[in-house]
Parts: structure tokens; C-alpha cells; sequence
């Protein structure tokens, strides 16, 4: 494996790291009740799709390079 | 003499020897990391009550301190990315910042320990901050340590790409796919000892 595929593997496992967070921020708002728990959530999820399309877009860039 | 297959492949492997013997080190890593995390699991399933990681961490500062991380395994793909379409000024860019990000993850980590040790809370307080102080202090000594070599191609080891490009160009694949383990390392250490 080349550092092109993973580092695309690493962004991968980012977006489901930020996935993870988010969740475990809704869980903080239902615990706690904070508005600033539940921007972060949102902030997480938007993040997590971020880096897909991240993702996507650096594959099709560095096709070329192997 | 000159080192054999730095730049062409063997034909029994169909690599180079720099990219065999990276990943035969992050194997070793593995195993390091892997056996550390096999403790920590033994040891929180064996006790008899565990404390939630976020009500002693400072998670704000450890989810900053993620997102500096993966924004160097960009910047530092970039770097190597620029080296493989001839350019060299891009490249010193990108390895830069890739540095500048693993100073400021390091200062965070400072930060948070002073804080720790401050109040109070060293490794022998329990096992939870045994294990806290043991896999994040090692991670920091690899971030370090990548930090040393990104710092050297940046500097003195970029002479080589005058004489031998590809060379060169392989040195900081191999020096990136570390630099990424560092990052995955901790985007399992994150959760494990932040969150959950």
C-alpha cells in the first residue's frame, strides 16, 4: 500500500471517527442538556461528510500518481 | 557503493527496500501499540468501576488537538504529492506546515499535562491515568520523532533531491506513511480514552 491509499484510508477512518463524536455529543446533550453539545454534533456530522467528499475528490486528484 | 534499490524494485518483492523496510517497522508498531491497547482493555473489563474519560480529560482541547492531526496528514500527503510533480517549492510548503502542526499538537499535549500534574493527577493516582500517561506519552514520543525526520527532509536531506529526485521523493513517502500511522494511532486513542 502507497501513502496515497492510506491516507485515503486514514480519512476514511477520520469520518467515522467524527461520526462517533457527534454521537457521543447527542449523547452529552441528552445528559446534560447544553445548546453547545448540540452544535458540536452538527459541526461533527457536517465535518464526517467533509471529509468524504475529501476523500472522493483527492482520489480522482492523484489518480496518476502511484 | 551505493545502496541497492532505493529507487528501482527488486524483482522477487516488486518494491524497494526503503518501502519493505517501513512497513516491517510499522508492523513492529503494531504489535507495540497493539499490546498496549490489549492491556488497557484487560485491565478496564477486570475493574470493578472505571471512571468516564471525559470527566477527567479535557475532550475540547483533545478534538482540537484531532483535527490538527489530520490536517497534517494532509498537508504532509500534499508535500509528497508536490515532490512527485517536480515541485520543490510546494513541497517545502506543505512539509512546513506539516511540522508547524506537529509543534502546535505537541504544545496542546504540554498544556494538558501541566494541568494534570498541577492538580495533582500523576500516573500512580490510578490506572486510568496510568494507562492515559502511558499511550499518550508514547504517541507523543513518535510524534516527536516524526517531527525530527519531516524536520531533516526539510532541511539538510533535501540536498538529495539536486542529485537523485526519486530518491529523495521515496524518503518522504516512506517518511509520510509513518506520519500517517502516528495519526491513526491516535484516532483510536482518541475515542478510547476521550469518550468513551
Amino acid at each position: 500500500m502507497n501513502l496515497r491509499l492510506f491516507h485515503a484510508m486514514l480519512i476514511l477512518l477520520s469520518a467515522a471517527l467524527a461520526v462517533l463524536f457527534g454521537v457521543w455529543c447527542l449523547d452529552l446533550y441528552g445528559r446534560e442538556d447544553g445548546i453547545g453539545s448540540l452544535v458540536a454534533a452538527v459541526a461533527a456530522f457536517a465535518l464526517s461528510f467533509g471529509l468524504v467528499v475529501y476523500d472522493s475528490w483527492f482520489l480522482r486528484k492523484t489518480r496518476t500518481l502511484q | 557503493m551505493e545502496i541497492p534499490y532505493t529507487v528501482e524494485v527488486r524483482r522477487d518483492t516488486g518494491l524497494t527496500n526503503g518501502r519493505i523496510g517501513i512497513w516491517l517497522f510499522l508492523a513492529s508498531e503494531v504489535m507495540l501499540f497493539g499490546a498496549l491497547f490489549a492491556s488497557y482493555i484487560l485491565i478496564r473489563t477486570g475493574a470493578v468501576s472505571w471512571p468516564r474519560g471525559d470527566t477527567i480529560l479535557d475532550v475540547p482541547l483533545a478534538t482540537f488537538n484531532t483535527l490538527v492531526l489530520i490536517s497534517s496528514s494532509v498537508t504532509m500527503v500534499m508535500a509528497w504529492a508536490s515532490l512527485m510533480r517536480h515541485r520543490f517549492g510546494t513541497f517545502r510548503i506543505y512539509m512546513g506546515l506539516t511540522i508547524l502542526f506537529g509543534f502546535v499538537f505537541l504544545t496542546v499535549k504540554y498544556f494538558e499535562y501541566s494541568h494534570h500534574l498541577h492538580i495533582g493527577e500523576v500516573p500512580s493516582t490510578n490506572n486510568f491515568l496510568a494507562i492515559y500517561y502511558t499511550l499518550t506519552g508514547l504517541h507523543m514520543l513518535h510524534v516527536a520523532g516524526g517531527m525530527a525526520v519531516n524536520a531533516y527532509l526539510w532541511g539538510p536531506g533535501a540536498k538529495l533531491w539536486q542529485t537523485n529526485p526519486q530518491w529523495f521523493t521515496n524518503r518522504v513517502e516512506h517518511s509520510g506513511l509513518f506520519w500517517h500511522f502516528v495519526d491513526l494511532v491516535w484516532i483510536f486513542l482518541f475515542p478510547t480514552l476521550y469518550l468513551l
